[in-house]
């Protein structure tokens, strides 16, 4: 059995834990709020241009968390973006060399050194956010300033990167250095440190097994902690952009108060 | 629950494990044993995924609203 077949037998299992965690965390909790708010808008009612704008402040920009500061706003942007273009550039790479191989993916080619390139480039911005975000933790813990702090989310996702850095290390290690390897950024520059000890064998199986599983437990432990507000926090943003959903929401309130009580006259 | 939040709920989990199983199997082989081990993780995460389902209680408006309190949504 290869070590992609035992990532792929545990990947439905580890999409599964994050599935029922959005579930319980947010489906039924976000139904609750619906059903007390008058449930969805019709299509017909969605203003498109408050959804764009929503979408470009609170997802691109991320303009609410820059009001708390330009520290919490760096390392919020460099997560969020590291995190989304690294994880394209994964889909891409799975696709464009292990499903449909053609000659540019091929290990050293064009194709093959743009898609290390950008791995690399966001994996290196998801490294700087996390390591802000690690030295916000350590020197903001007890104050108010760490209300927004996510130290074990930090701490998991950190895992996961540096194990994927170790990883691919080991993998330019192994090999002889070939022009145009220098692309590969981080990465390579981790295999040239780690020459010295090459040829890593069963010390890389091991770490790309660490790695794969850690990232695919990473994917289930979304749904079951603080970092579900990946998909809430822009989900909720982007409904209460809609004014027909405030309304819907806001009326039964209104109603209610202004229904007389029993007893009163 | 809202019906259409239901039928999200569904169809969101089996297209994506459907999806996981497809592109599983274009690396691992159909009918080979590692392709009958992906279609019975899958078939474990969907029992859970059912009993999950059945058995999370329908929270109050509190409960909800907390939750978004703590995690900082909605």
């Amino acid at each position: 059995m290869t070590r992609m077949a035992v990532f792929w037998i545990l990947i439905p299992l580890f999409i599964g834990v994050l599935f029922i965690g959005l579930y319980r965390n947010l489906l039924a909790k976000l139904a609750v709020i619906f059903g007390a708010s008058g449930r969805f808008i019709p299509w017909r009612d969605v203003d498109a241009a408050a959804l764009g704008q929503a979408y470009a402040d609170e997802v691109v920009f991320q303009r609410r968390i820059r009001l708390r500061g330009r520290v919490p706003w760096t390392r919020h942007i460099l997560i969020s973006w590291g995190f989304s273009v690294l994880f394209v550039f994964d889909l891409l790479t799975a696709l464009l060399t292990k499903y449909l191989p053609s000659e540019p993916f091929l290990d050293g080619n064009v194709g093959w050194l743009f898609l290390k390139f950008g791995l690399n480039l966001s994996g290196m911005v998801l490294l700087a956010g996390l390591l802000i975000a690690l030295a916000r933790s350590v020197t903001t813990a007890g104050t108010e300033h760490a209300r927004f702090n996510d130290t074990p989310g930090t701490a998991f996702l950190l895992l996961v990167v540096v194990t994927g850095f170790v990883a691919q290390g080991m993998r330019f290690a192994n090999v002889p250095p070939q022009p145009g390897y220098g692309w590969a950024l981080l990465g390579y520059w981790m295999g040239e440190a780690m020459r010295a000890g090459a040829p890593y064998a069963g010390s890389h199986a091991f770490v790309w097994v660490t790695h794969a599983l850690l990232a695919s437990a990473f994917l289930a432990y979304l749904g079951w902690s603080r970092m579900i507000h990946v998909f809430a926090a822009p989900l909720g943003r982007i409904f209460y952009s809609q004014t027909a959903l405030r309304e819907a929401k806001v009326r039964p309130v209104m109603e209610g108060l202004l229904k007389p009580r029993a007893g009163s006259r | 629950m809202p019906p259409a939040l239901r039928r999200f709920a569904w169809w969101s989990f089996f297209v994506t494990e459907a999806g996981l199983v497809a592109a599983a199997s274009a690396y691992v082989g159909v009918a080979t044993r590692d392709f009958w081990l992906v279609v019975a993780s899958a078939v474990v995460a969907a029992i859970a995924y059912v009993a999950a389902v059945l058995r999370t209680p329908a929270p109050d408006l509190g409960d909800a609203t907390a939750a978004s309190r703590r995690w900082f949504w909605l």
